[in-house]
């Protein structure tokens, strides 16, 4: 399954991308997406941030479910 | 009851059905704290006078300067170098001598919070920095009061409505002041100047909807904008407890949970360090008395005697890499402690052993 994932304020910046394709095999078994993100991109490791997935806050892709997003959501200090 | 004049000024309103006199009176009967008059706070603050907010609170500490004028829209030029609160007081009042102003110049501290959101109805978080976000959060959890966050980056906004009903609060999403490895460094990122017209607008929104409780806030959700590819979406918040909040409420603040730095700070150098990195240092303040020896001439930018502190704290620019020096490091600890504290100065660094361990051949 390709789950189109969104990287928000400072993880776009690092990342160098705001968005981008990734491949999830989920059946029969949940995804922790933190670890996945993280080994996949470890600076992610000094980063503060929460996942979303299908617009819900959690760190896990569940199983056998249908995902149309996920997002990296780093806090932002401006104002 | 609405005045003649009035009646005219929110006719708008008052044909449109959700909120119409009702509503109005609500808005008329109400109070808001805009915490920061920046690049949020200027629009928050602009509409929430036009609608006609009946008190409105302003807290800022900082004053205008050039590099504002890209966004905070309610300044001008003849704005420069006046207090924010003062020079937006001014300009809305002209927008709306119908609302009432309270200013706070002293912005909001550990010391203030909690007394300052217990005046107001809704509280909105227009700052520009982490460890106000949490203060902020963790006072109107304790004092009960719906706070509307806004935040951005670059390109990039969220918006929130928190502990409204009950609802989530900021720790909900973020629990901790983030690493400092978190963020790569204190310096403004830079931002499009219409992005906090935008993400402030919508903050303006919600506080007029949670008011005059007409459609639904964002109680629980995280609104993301990106203005570069006009994309938004809302990410639903669930509620978590906080033991802090308990804590807070039983022994008070305490600065260790408000303290962030982005880097680690160095907050003391001796003399071999500052002789080394004096180019460094664009400002020298020395906090000792005028009779004090030993004078070094050309050392230096500014002579500001511990007395004198609190009422010439203006002349050092918070911007600037400063050095604060006294005979042996102790009044000069005390006076960073003092700037810190009250004024939010960061950049300041303590000469350790004082001016005593000066090599005063140097100089010659």
């Amino acid at each position: 399954m390709k789950v189109e994932t969104h990287y928000y304020g400072m993880i776009s910046d690092r990342l160098e991308r705001s968005s981008e394709l990734h491949t999830f095999e989920t059946e029969g078994s949940a995804v922790n997406l933190r670890d996945y993100f993280e080994n996949r991109y470890p600076e992610l490791k000094e980063i503060n941030y929460k996942i979303a997935v299908n617009q819900e806050i959690t760190d896990m892709l569940p199983a056998n479910t249908e995902i149309n997003e996920i997002a990296l959501l780093p806090p932002f200090a401006g104002g | 009851m609405l005045s003649p004049e009035e009646h005219e000024i929110y006719s708008r309103h008052l044909i449109l059905e959700k909120i119409g006199l009702s509503g109005q009176l609500k808005l008329k009967n109400s109070s808001v704290l805009v915490i920061g008059a920046g690049g949020l706070g200027c629009p928050v603050l602009q509409y929430l006078t036009a609608a006609g907010v009946g008190t409105i609170g302003i807290a800022d500490h900082d004053t205008v300067e050039k590099s504002n004028l890209q966004r905070q829209v309610l300044f001008g030029h003849s704005s420069l170098g006046k207090l924010k609160v003062n020079a937006a007081k001014k300009r809305l009042e002209d927008l709306n001598p119908f609302v009432n102003f309270k200013t706070f110049a002293d912005g909001i501290t550990i010391n203030n919070a909690l007394n300052l959101v217990a005046d107001f109805d809704v509280v909105v978080d227009c700052t520009d920095n982490f460890e106000t976000r949490y203060l902020i959060n963790d006072a109107c959890c304790i004092k009960n009061k719906p706070l509307v966050y806004g935040a951005i980056h670059k390109f990039e906004g969220q918006v929130s409505v928190f502990n409204l009903n009950n609802g989530p609060t900021y720790r909900c999403l973020y629990p901790e002041l983030p690493d400092p490895k978190s963020v790569s460094n204190c310096a403004d990122a830079g931002v499009i100047g219409v992005l906090p017209g935008i993400i402030g607008t919508f903050q303006a929104n919600e506080v007029i909807k949670i008011i005059t409780e007409i459609g639904t806030p964002l109680n629980g959700k995280l609104h993301v904008f990106n203005a570069l590819n006009n994309q938004s979406n809302s990410y639903t918040i669930s509620k978590v407890e906080h033991e802090i909040y308990e804590r807070i409420k039983t022994n008070g603040f305490d600065q260790n949970d408000y303290q962030f730095q982005c880097e680690t700070p160095v907050l003391e150098i001796d003399v071999e360090a500052f002789l080394e990195s004096r180019n460094s240092f664009e400002q020298i303040i020395d906090v000792r008395e005028y009779n004090e020896y030993p004078i070094i001439e050309g050392l230096a930018t500014n002579v500001i005697p511990m007395g004198e502190l609190h009422v010439r704290f203006g002349e050092i620019d918070p911007d600037k890499n400063t050095l604060i020096f006294c005979k042996r490091g102790i009044r000069s600890q005390m006076a960073i402690d003092f700037l810190k504290e009250h004024y939010n100065y960061k950049n300041l660094i303590n000469l350790k052993g004082g001016i005593t361990f000066y090599p005063f051949e140097q100089e010659k």
